[in-house]
């Protein structure tokens, strides 16, 4: 099995073309992709604003202070409105959507309570809806984020410490709110975990971490291009063992005193080694050049990266397994993942997909490697988090590997 | 060393095999000889563990095939039909990745990739890929692959195809070396001067039956005797040819426009037959009188050329 993948990457490596497409192509597509998404050069883009309305029914400070900084971001532009009318120009299809801030907005932040905030849209428009929301989402939870955590976690302070001294809770108070002061006044703080419990006894306050800057744009376009680069490679690779076939090495490998599905299997272990490389190329090149901050831990990168290539590997040789030629190899394995790479979140960002769609994405490759390089390189996740997506990554490999290798077994017998 | 039991072989309704029997002693160089879809690549599949028999048993050096095909993988070396190699690989990497899987050490295989090279004359060439190689020369890696891990017993499905006769002169020679070492070869195919020029013994396969089976005199005797008269017309009528086989009795035999007819006297059955002929209104564009060979068994075997 190991001769047979050494022999393979000997071959590929004297492939310079193949070398190139491998390699430098999945490189241009991320960063175009990067481009396209607004992970790359966006502060230099003068980008049009999508512009909606607001209905401010609060009128309060607080509101009033949201709505100016939503304004003054470059991807949004709001235009104030009263409800009615601005409900039915959503509904005459001549605004895309409309941002309410309802009655009590900013009582409900002063008292850590659940904003009254609500986003209406034209229903027509759901995947520009999704951007909108996608935008507004992540600003509205730094704009008013530290402000209503401040305030939730005294009210739970309050809750649990009814007789607190007063001295003591306005030291909380500003310990939390130091805690929140933007980064260029308070370097020093950031990491740190401040214990004031000769104060309160046993209560350890520690600071909230600092809210990285995540590039999901580049993300995605990391996670989208390689998944799909890698399964048009491999696909290749598999194609290549119905090539031996036509070639008659196949037949000449079935004439060594060896188990034929090693000669699967090491077709398998080629392509997740390649795979692998190609992976970790891809996101090294993110990293360093295009500037992707990861943000998880790498052994779990490492161990998402494993298991796509295992994923990929398996889809390689699942493609050739149920083709009868290398030409059907080659056409059903280009249908497949577009078809996989479309729904499963590789060409478009699953978020701006419509629900179904998004329920549809679970059975491919695409959508479980994609979520977990967010959880990884994005979110910070621990091993549960990933561990559905690796999970999933094995089961659908190893699903497609036994079908192969019973497929493959089939068609020892058309090789003579 | 190798032991065929009426094996039979069949593809959906095509019977490729029909209940072939065969034995070949340690040593030998046996020629399987037949036209294509006579059933010899099948054949050669089933001795090489690659096909198994519907019926029938084949035991190679005492192991059987199917029960025992691992064993049976390490006595054989199969040269296919096709140059079964790779070309973005040189020579000798070639050579060494089929040694490395019969688990040879990649020291003890390099060393004997090198010394098949040098007995094919392409040592200086080790290193050179594939893809550069003519085809006679890519021929020559070919059977070398099949014996880098030194097998007993060669298999060789029509390792000539398409070698220009110079290449074709040094693997007959070559052949011949192992052959005089001790290795059994089976060698099919429908070149009869090669089976002629190599081969100690014979057999004739046709539709998938070993229809004879000798060294080369003993199918001349076989077919009953050593010369042929073979009649090419010019109008055919089937029905009165069928009229001549019925007067020559089996002695003839006819396919499309030809009838061949065995004789052991040409001088005293050769005036009859013309005149028979004439009789009957067919009229002859060409006659002419061989010696037996096995094209001419074979045509007197079967009815048909070798190369039909």
């Amino acid at each position: 099995m190991i001769k047979i993948a050494l022999k393979d990457i000997r071959i590929f490596l004297r492939d310079i073309k193949g070398l190139l497409l491998t390699f430098l192509l999945p490189i241009v597509l991320i960063t175009l992709f990067g481009l396209a998404f607004g992970g790359l050069a966006r502060n230099s883009a003068k980008d049009r604003p999508a512009n909606i309305y607001v209905a401010d029914l609060d009128s309060s400070a607080a509101s009033i202070q949201t709505i100016q900084k939503l304004d003054s971001l470059d991807e949004i532009a709001l235009t104030p409105i009263s409800l009615a009318v601005g409900k039915e120009n959503v509904m005459n299809g001549n605004k895309l959507a409309m941002l309410v801030f309802y009655q009590g907005f900013g009582d409900s932040i002063e008292s850590g309570g659940t904003e009254p905030v609500e986003l209406f849209y034209d229903d027509a428009r759901e995947l520009e809806a999704n951007l909108i929301q996608y935008a507004l989402i992540s600003n509205l939870m730094e704009i008013m984020g530290s402000q209503s955590i401040r305030k939730k976690i005294m009210k739970s302070v309050n809750q649990r410490f009814p007789d607190i001294d007063s001295s003591i809770m306005a030291n909380i108070e500003d310990e939390i709110a130091l805690q929140f002061t933007p980064v260029s006044n308070k370097e020093d703080t950031l990491s740190a975990t401040t214990t004031i419990g000769s104060q309160i006894g046993s209560l350890k306050v520690s600071p909230l971490a600092r809210k990285k800057s995540i590039d999901w744009a580049l993300i995605q376009s990391f996670a989208g291009t390689a998944v799909m680069m890698l399964l048009f490679g491999v696909a290749a690779i598999g194609s290549s063992l119905l090539g031996e076939r036509d070639e008659g090495t196949l037949k000449r490998l079935l004439y060594a005193p060896m188990n034929p599905l090693q000669i699967l299997f090491g077709k398998m272990l080629y392509s997740m080694l390649l795979a692998t490389i190609q992976l970790i190329v891809m996101l090294a090149f993110t990293v360093w050049v295009l500037g992707l901050e990861i943000n998880g831990n790498l052994f779990y990168v490492f161990l998402l990266i494993i298991t796509t290539a295992y994923a990929c590997a398996s889809f390689g040789v699942f493609i050739a397994s149920i083709s009868g030629s290398r030409k059907q190899a080659e056409s059903l394995a280009t249908i497949v993942i577009l078809i996989m790479s479309a729904i499963g979140g590789s060409m478009i960002p699953l978020f701006f997909m419509p629900a179904f769609m998004r329920k549809m994405a679970v059975v491919t490759i695409n959508y479980w490697s994609i979520q977990g390089f967010f959880d990884t390189l994005g979110r910070n996740a621990g091993f549960m988090d990933i561990a559905l997506s690796i999970a999933m990554l094995l089961l659908i490999g190893t699903a497609m590997t036994v079908v192969s290798a019973f497929l493959f077994r089939k068609h020892i017998y058309k090789v003579a | 060393m190798i032991e065929i039991r009426r094996i039979k072989k069949a593809f959906g309704k095509t019977e490729a095999v029909r209940g072939v029997t065969l034995t070949v002693s340690k040593g030998e160089f046996f020629g399987l000889l037949g036209p294509n879809g006579a059933g010899k690549t099948t054949t050669i599949n089933i001795l090489s563990t690659l096909l198994k028999p519907d019926a029938g048993t084949v035991r190679i050096g005492g192991y059987d095939v199917q029960r025992e095909a691992a064993q049976c993988k390490q006595l054989i070396g199969v040269v296919p039909q096709e140059l079964a190699l790779y070309d973005d690989l040189s020579a000798m990497e070639n050579l060494i990745f089929w040694g490395r899987l019969y688990n040879i050490k990649r020291a003890d295989a390099a060393e004997r990739s090198l010394e098949m090279l040098r007995l094919f004359e392409l040592d200086h060439r080790r290193n050179s890929l594939l893809k550069t190689f003519s085809g006679g020369m890519k021929r020559r890696v070919n059977i070398a692959a099949a014996m880098i891990h030194r097998p007993e017993i060669l298999l060789m499905d029509e390792p000539t195809v398409g070698v220009d006769p110079q290449s074709r002169h040094q693997i007959y020679q070559i052949l011949a070396q192992f052959s005089a070492q001790g290795i059994t070869i089976i060698y099919t195919t429908h070149q009869m001067d090669e089976v002629e020029k190599l081969c100690s013994r014979i057999g004739i396969i046709d539709h998938g039956k070993l229809i004879a089976c000798g060294t080369l005199d003993e199918l001349r005797a076989f077919s009953g005797d050593s010369q042929l008269i073979v009649v090419t017309f010019e109008n055919i009528q089937p029905d009165k040819l069928e009229m001549l086989k019925k007067k020559f009795s089996q002695s003839v035999k006819i396919a499309d426009d030809r009838l061949s007819f065995k004789t052991e006297n040409v001088a005293a059955d050769l005036p009859p037959l013309i005149s028979l002929c004439t009789e009957l209104g067919l009229i002859i564009r060409h006659v002419a009188i061989e010696r037996a060979n096995l094209e001419t068994i074979f045509l007197s075997l079967t009815g048909r050329k070798l190369r039909e």
